[in-house]
């Protein structure tokens, strides 16, 4: 058969060419001394842009004045002091000169007004400007009230020494003054290249690394910065991988194959196996979030204004079933909806009763089980476990209560839009969340509650008022009772329904040594890691 | 040839038209606007007002709609909103690139081992050879890239660190591997399929028993005589998928790491990027249309009567 010599060869080619392929497989090796990791694209790399996760990738670039660790204490940073004055507005801030920008020029506090100003500039439009709306003329200037940008009140009134005047006390400004959005940019080479100060050839950081390289949606490489004032980096260089879509699942996935020396979450169904794993179950980090996941209905509607529908949909819900199904029972159940770590919050203020209390007042609303209850709708965000827990609810409340919910679930982007939309469209019920921005009940009872961000429409006027007080309170003892009897209100009126507060889980390799959850927002800094 | 070219092309302009009408409106209708993407809070009115002014996104949608079109065909895609110190040709020319090299590569794998197997299929009287071929060609068109894609990467990346899980280091490294035996995949299916059949068809036709009959020799035969005629539905198969694996795989690209356009497309999407969205979609649909014309051209290479058809 002639045809076998023609086979042979064919057969053979194959050969060469699939083993060619294997061949080159250990070409694949990253510099042991470098650390490495996925991360999402950043959207922006200007500090004074970034609020969403590019805050972790620009906190090893960029340091504020200081940090609030753990504990709650204030760990100075880049300032050496700050102190308000007596009227309890006026804040004094000391830089301390020994930092310095990553081409050894000194930080004035001309660098750090004007970033501070930037921030506020309409024209930027940057939602970092949230943060300073406590400053003087800061909220005029911003919304284009007032074009006088010298009437705002930040000013350099030294080298060395910046002054922050808020327009009425607010105690709450020490935290904000630590927050990671608030760093200073070097002036001289924003106004001279514009947007493009952020480009590698440009930028100037001020934090324990600079940036080396950058490729737009592949990679990041950062190496130690000499003029650091702080602890100089035990790690000389950074590479992060850029990974879209699903991130998590990415970095699990490198993670396991040694490509990474760090993972920042577990998608939600390799929990379990990831926990039960003997060896990938040691290098799990847990961290309880500063977060809640809640539920929240329409109160401007109809069934939802009756307390008694929305007291019988919380006590028919089993919190302890729906940890265990969307993070294998790493998050803890809560009944509160502000933490428990954020002062002025009380588990004691829960709603408390049974499955049979819940029955018997949705019979009182008039809907004996469940009859006559209109057919209502539950949304949902695609993302975080969230249509898992949209079915177990609606499971639940079609046996304890007898009413039916259809689930409708948004792609993120979508769902945020929806959720926003819905400061005049009507809905029925939501699932929704909020991680703290700072350590403070103001950022809870205040911004989410009173600013009505997620679009409940409750509306309680003393309890705005408690929180209006307690903002402007400076004996800390009293303003934590205030917002204790806020949190009473609160709880009472169940406008949101808590569920459980998520726990951050990392995974990170044995040989890196001294990486640690930090704060509120879950920072990491790799600055002070370690190679064992 | 020059003027079926040239009608062609004119041809092709009310196809482009109705791509960028269709895209345009769909996204602007999605829900979301572009600023409000990763924030948390609300974005004040102000920011809002400020960006659409900035952008041109206050302007009514039709005067948006002929701006946009206006600008795209004077070279102008306009500004990325999601890397505001791009534009969109900017994007493509540093996207479209990694997407090419990893299409033709898949391409080439496809076609170099795609003819001989489908040949090795149709000739061998051996049927556990040509079941097993039939069978990898079955399971290659009928496994969604984005299965194919992750399970290569959970064996050869987790599992036995052969490459790695995720990135690109260029199409000469391992990074390379998984992407591109990922999209050669279903066109390699496809080349084995149809070359085979038209092989089938092909060998038992009298001028190939002539062609033996004169001596010449089996690989003359089924190269020359056989080969060449057989190729021909082969191409159109080879242009429908060229069009699809060169312009980038939304899955391949996002699992496997690969800053390719088909990834940043997916990405533009999500945060409702409108000019990123339709420059990137007219450029696609420029490759769909572009293929489809140099396919139909091959076959005037490949078919003497198809030359004289179209001659006349």
């Amino acid at each position: 058969m002639r045809l076998e010599r023609y086979r042979a060869a064919i057969v053979g080619a194959l050969a060469v060419l699939v083993s060619g392929s294997a061949g080159i497989g250990h070409a694949y090796a990253a510099d042991a001394r470098a650390f490495r990791m996925i991360v999402g694209e950043p959207r922006f790399l200007d500090p004074n842009l970034a609020t969403d996760y590019s805050i972790y990738v620009n906190a090893q670039l960029f340091e504020p004045l200081a940090r609030i660790d753990n504990k709650g204490n204030l760990t100075l940073l880049e300032a050496k002091s700050i102190e308000v004055g007596p009227d309890n507005r006026t804040w004094t801030i000391t830089l301390d000169p020994k930092f310095k920008w990553s081409n050894g020029q000194p930080i004035t506090a001309a660098d750090w007004e004007y970033s501070w100003k930037r921030i506020l500039d309409p024209k930027l439009s940057s939602e970092v400007a949230a943060f300073l709306v406590d400053v003087e003329n800061a909220d005029d200037y911003n919304k284009g009230k007032i074009t006088d940008v010298s009437k705002v009140g930040i000013k350099a009134t030294g080298e060395y020494t910046l002054e922050v005047v808020t327009s009425k006390p607010a105690p709450q400004f020490r935290a904000i003054l630590a927050l990671p959005y608030l760093t200073p940019i070097p002036r001289a080479v924003v106004e001279k290249t514009g947007d493009k100060w952020i480009a590698p050839e440009n930028i100037l950081s001020n934090g324990p690394y600079k940036l080396v390289s950058r490729v737009n949606d592949q990679s990041i490489v950062m190496e130690a910065n000499p003029y650091y004032g702080g602890n100089k980096p035990a790690i000389p260089r950074i590479e992060m991988t850029i990974a879209s879509g699903d991130l998590c699942t990415a970095q699990l996935r490198a993670y396991e194959a040694d490509e990474v020396d760090f993972a920042t979450c577990v998608p939600s169904q390799d929990i379990a196996r990831v926990r039960n794993d003997p060896k990938l179950g040691k290098e799990l980090s847990p961290y309880p979030a500063s977060a809640t996941v809640w539920f929240q209905y329409d109160l401007s509607r109809s069934p939802w204004k009756d307390k008694r529908v929305r007291d019988a949909f919380a006590l028919a819900v089993d919190r302890k079933a729906i940890v265990a199904a969307v993070s294998d029972d790493t998050a803890h159940p809560t009944d509160v909806v502000v933490p428990e770590s954020i002062p002025g919050s009380n588990p004691a203020d829960a709603l408390k009763g049974t499955v049979e209390d819940a029955k018997k007042m949705l019979a009182e609303a008039g809907f004996p089980g469940g009859k006559g209850f209109p057919q209502f709708t539950i949304t949902a965000s695609a993302n975080r476990g969230q249509p898992l827990i949209a079915q177990l609810l609606q499971q639940m409340w079609q046996e304890k209560l007898g009413v039916t919910a259809t689930i409708n679930v948004l792609e993120e982007n979508a769902y945020r839009a929806w959720v926003k939309a819905r400061k005049t469209e009507p809905y029925d019920l939501m699932l929704n969340q909020w991680y703290s921005d700072y350590a403070d009940p103001s950022n809870w009872f205040g911004d989410l509650v009173v600013g009505d961000y997620r679009n409940s429409h409750f509306s309680n006027a003393t309890f705005n008022d408690l929180v209006k007080k307690g903002n402007a309170e400076p004996d800390v003892a009293k303003r934590i009772e205030i917002f204790h009897a806020a949190n009473k209100i609160l709880e009472d009126e169940q406008p949101m329904t808590a569920l459980y507060n998520p726990v951050d889980l990392w995974l990170v390799k044995p040989n890196v040594k001294g990486l640690q959850h930090v704060g509120v927002l879950d920072n990491f800094y790799i600055g002070e890691a370690s190679f064992q | 040839m020059l003027g079926y070219v040239v009608r062609r092309v004119l041809a092709s302009l009310p196809t482009m038209l109705l791509v960028y009408t269709l895209v345009f409106f769909i996204a602007h209708v999605t829900p979301g606007s572009p600023w409000d993407i990763g924030s948390n809070r609300p974005v004040e009115p102000t920011v809002k007002a400020t960006l659409d002014a900035k952008y041109h996104l206050n302007e009514p949608l039709h005067t948006q709609y002929v701006d946009y079109l206006l600008g795209a065909v004077h070279g102008d895609l306009g500004p990325s909103y999601r890397d505001r110190t791009q534009n969109v040709e900017d994007i493509i020319i540093r996207f479209l690139p990694v997407s090419l090299e990893l299409g033709a590569a898949a391409m080439l794998l496809a076609i170099v081992l795609g003819l001989p197997l489908g040949a090795l299929a149709a000739l061998t009287r051996n049927p556990a050879v040509d079941g097993l071929i039939r069978m990898v060609s079955t399971l290659g068109v009928s496994m969604p890239t984005y299965v194919v894609t992750s399970i290569l990467v959970v064996v050869l990346g987790v599992e036995l660190g052969l490459v790695p899980t995720f990135g690109w280091k260029g199409l000469f490294s391992t990074s390379a591997i998984v992407p591109v035996f990922s999209l050669a995949l279903a066109p390699l299916a496809a080349v084995i399929r149809y070359f085979r059949s038209s092989m089938l068809e092909v060998m038992h036709l009298d001028y190939i028993r002539t062609a033996r009959a004169k001596g010449l020799k089996p690989l003359q035969v089924i190269v020359r005589h056989m080969g060449r005629n057989a190729l021909i539905p082969v191409m159109t198969v080879v242009g429908v998928y060229a069009s699809n694996v060169l312009t980038g795989s939304f899955f391949v690209e996002s699992i496997a790491g690969i800053p390719g356009f088909g990834r940043y497309f997916v990405l533009a999407v999500a945060a409702r990027d409108y000019p990123v969205i339709i420059g990137t979609t007219l450029v696609y649909a420029v490759f769909v249309v572009g293929i489809n014309l140099i396919v139909d051209l091959s076959y005037f290479l490949l078919d003497p009567r198809v030359r004289m058809e179209r001659a006349t």
